[in-house]
Order: structure tokens, then C-alpha cells, then sequence
């Protein structure tokens, strides 16, 4: 198993320690949204979690490339660890929107167009692990899977752009948002300093997690291949 | 101007990082629990491979 290397400690410190920071400042630094009262405090975290989503699909398409032109097995495991992790952080996004929707929208759920091209991208990638499970053969797995991960990806820029192309009350935290937005707000500078620490802090945990989830499936593969060789030698 | 009163939506706001922080832990436990799997495996490979 690959040892763990100084920086990968010393950046599982600054995780936790910046998780802690960003946690004292969404409730603490921040001030209270007016209109939303207290429950707006979600949006540091659930724009973070969402945002650390689309950056591990983003980077399993990159993967899959990396892996059609070198069919290098490197490529293929940190493409399951990215989807695993993205598919962690869209689903907590996901929930986290949902509890901040029913006092601001007055719904659990509606079938708004973000919303909507949200879980299609998560039922895409959950269909990517289906994919996996479906072929043995490891090389034609590996070269599906590439393959699926990048055309996968469109889904990624639809999520984004979907409250900017169509009408949605999802509001916009990047730009102006839609006349029909609801839970629109407009961001003191101490709110901004938050949620960009929010979102580099997720970023560094993200690193963190991505690296581990690596790592063991470096480990369970390798454990895969003694398993088969035993049982070809028996 | 009569000054808004912002609603009481802390239970809300409570439920929202119970998800967040509870799901990244759960991710840990379960990566944690899995690598502890892994190893107890490849232990277990080691000694059949060591006694054939």
C-alpha cells in the first residue's frame, strides 16, 4: 500500500482545522440574512458541497481522458475515487437545499429546472458505478467506464447553467439572479469572506478524502489480483 | 419603517449541517471501516501465500 506521503498529514490537519474555522464563521462571522433568518447560514456549506460535486466530475472527465490516451490503470482508480466523492458531496448538496427550501419556498421539492438537471446529473453517476459493476473483464471496464465518465460530464454544465438558461427560483449566487428567483439575497462583504472560505476549505478536504479514496482502491485491486491468482493456482 | 423580524428558521438551519457534517462524517467512517477491511484481507492473502 502506498505510505502516506508528509503532505497528505499535514494538509489532514489544515482540513480539520479550517472545517473548524469555516464553522465558526458561518455562525459567528457571518451576519443573520434579514429576510431568511437563520436557516440562510446553509447556503456557506451546501454551495461548498455542491461546488466540490461538479470538481470530481469534472476531474473524472479528465481521468477518462487521461486514460483513453495512455490506458494507464492510474487513471481508471482516481476516476472511481472522483465519482464516489462527487456523488457524496452532490447528495449532502442536494438534502442541504431541500431543508433550506422548506421555509423559503414553502416545499421539500419542486420540479424546478436546477433541480431537476441536479438529479439527473446524480442519477447519472450513480448509472457510471452501475456501468462498472456490470463488466468484468478490468481493461473493458476501465475503457467503458473512461468513456462513459467524459460524455457523463455534459451533465455537469446543463446543473450550472440550468438557472441561467431557464426560468428557476433557485437563486443565483454568481451574477444576477432570474426575476422569478425566491431566497435571492444580496451578500455583505463579511458573508462573501465566508463563503469563500467555505469553499477552500472544502477544497482542501476534498484533496484529502480524493487521496484515501485512491489509495484504497489501489489496495482493494491489489488485493483483487492475489485473490485470482490463488484461485488460478488452486 | 417598521423593522422586519427575521422568521424562526434555526431548526432549519440545525438540520442543514446535521446532513452536511453528518454525511462527511459517515464518508470517513466508511472509508476508515473499509481500509480496516482491506487490510485485514491482505493479511489473511499474506499467510495463505506464506504457508504455499
Amino acid at each position: 500500500m502506498q505510505p502516506r506521503p508528509t503532505w497528505i498529514r499535514v494538509l489532514e490537519i489544515v482540513a480539520v482545522v479550517a472545517l473548524l474555522a469555516a464553522l465558526g464563521m458561518v455562525f459567528f462571522y457571518a451576519p443573520m440574512e434579514r429576510v431568511m433568518g437563520q436557516v440562510q447560514r446553509v447556503f456557506y456549506f451546501h454551495v461548498a458541497s455542491n461546488w466540490i460535486g461538479m470538481l470530481s466530475f469534472a476531474i473524472a472527465a479528465l481521468t477518462g481522458i487521461a486514460y483513453l490516451i495512455s490506458r494507464k490503470e492510474k487513471w481508471d482508480r482516481l476516476q472511481v475515487a472522483a465519482v464516489e466523492l462527487g456523488l457524496v458531496f452532490s447528495i449532502m448538496g442536494i438534502i442541504s437545499g431541500s431543508i433550506w427550501a422548506r421555509p423559503i419556498w414553502n416545499t421539500w421539492w419542486t420540479w424546478d429546472p436546477r433541480l431537476v438537471s441536479v438529479t439527473i446529473m446524480v442519477l447519472v453517476y450513480f448509472a457510471y458505478l452501475m456501468l462498472r459493476q456490470g463488466i468484468e473483464d478490468p481493461e473493458r471496464r476501465a475503457r467503458f467506464a473512461a468513456v462513459y465518465a467524459v460524455l457523463g460530464f455534459l451533465s455537469v454544465p446543463l446543473t450550472f447553467f440550468s438557472i441561467r438558461l431557464f426560468r428557476t427560483i433557485h437563486p443565483q449566487v454568481i451574477g444576477k439572479s432570474g426575476p422569478g428567483a425566491q431566497g435571492t439575497f444580496d451578500m455583505t462583504p463579511e458573508m462573501v469572506h465566508t463563503l469563500i472560505f467555505s469553499v477552500v476549505t472544502y477544497t482542501i478536504l476534498y484533496v484529502v478524502l480524493l487521496w484515501h479514496r485512491n489509495r484504497l482502491e489501489g489496495l482493494r485491486r491489489e488485493i483483487e489480483r492475489r485473490k485470482a491468482r490463488l484461485e488460478s493456482l488452486h | 419603517m417598521t423593522p422586519t423580524t427575521p422568521p424562526e428558521t434555526t431548526p432549519f438551519l440545525i438540520a442543514g449541517y446535521v446532513v452536511l457534517l453528518g454525511g462527511l462524517l459517515l464518508y470517513v467512517v466508511t472509508l476508515f471501516w473499509r481500509y480496516k477491511q482491506a487490510l485485514a484481507d491482505r493479511t489473511f492473502l499474506d499467510e495463505i501465500e506464506g504457508a504455499s
